[in-house]
């Protein structure tokens, strides 16, 4: 019976164009978002909110993401000479320059404030997406 | 302070269903807070953990979802048990009493009660 409706919900799924995966996404999100309005009505500011949910969730996978580019950088794969390649020394200096990109939008590097301003606060509307973009 | 204690999978499984046979059909973050209410603050329901167990019950058969608008009208995934989640709540409950007044006797035990 398992198998049954196992093999139900893939066919469904490859019918109606949708991934596995989608459905406790949507509902992990959904979670989020309803501890987001929560916190928000217990009296956390929006920006605290957010930058409680970046530290758990985004941290993590931006300091990857700069290691692996280091890594890239530092460690390259094959003849030494390939380090000195301008196509090469571009395409980190991009990946770079998209990792310190998404920290300014997403003020991973500290509460609010980035590269010296303080980033304005979500309002009410925004906060739900701020769940979505965690995840 | 208290300390939050690490909810293990089985007895998660036991508090859910329990949990939506009193309540009636809830979804994920309702039925997280309310079991931390339940345990007085002292469980925190890790997130992943029990949509596993969501998910395993569901498979089970224990549980029936269905998306419907929340209080605040966003869209969720309501948890209804099931008959076949209402007996086996019944038999996990038959298992777990023995259990626990068993557990229960050797926390009291004293070296005089076995001279």
């Amino acid at each position: 019976m398992r198998m049954l409706n196992r093999l139900f919900a893939r066919v469904s799924n490859f019918g109606f164009g949708r991934r596995g995966d989608e459905r406790p996404r949507e509902e992990m999100e959904g979670h989020v978002a309803m501890q987001a309005e929560e916190n928000v009505r217990a009296g956390m500011t929006p920006a605290e909110v957010r930058h409680g949910f970046i530290g758990r969730f985004l941290k993590p996978l931006h300091r990857v993401q700069a290691l692996r580019i280091e890594m890239l950088y530092k460690f390259p794969v094959g003849l030494p000479c390939i380090s000195r390649c301008p196509l090469r020394r571009a395409r980190v200096h991009q990946a770079r320059q998209r990792v310190s990109d998404r920290g300014r939008i997403e003020g991973i590097d500290s509460p609010g404030v980035t590269d010296g301003r303080r980033h304005p606060a979500l309002s009410s509307a925004e906060l739900p997406r701020c769940g979505r973009v965690l995840f | 302070m208290k300390q939050k204690l690490d909810a293990q999978r089985g007895t998660l499984a036991l508090m859910v269903l329990k949990t939506l046979q009193v309540l009636g059909p809830l979804h994920g973050y309702r039925i997280a807070r309310r079991i931390a209410q339940i345990s007085d603050q002292l469980l925190s329901v890790n997130q992943g953990t029990l949509y596993a167990v969501l998910l395993r019950l569901e498979q089970a058969g224990a549980v029936a979802p269905e998306w419907r608008p929340s209080e605040n009208n966003r869209r969720a995934r309501f948890y209804r048990p099931t008959r076949a989640g209402k007996t086996l709540l019944e038999a996990e409950k038959r298992d777990w009493e023995p259990t626990a007044a068993i557990i229960a006797r050797f926390f009291e035990l004293k070296a005089e009660d076995l001279a």
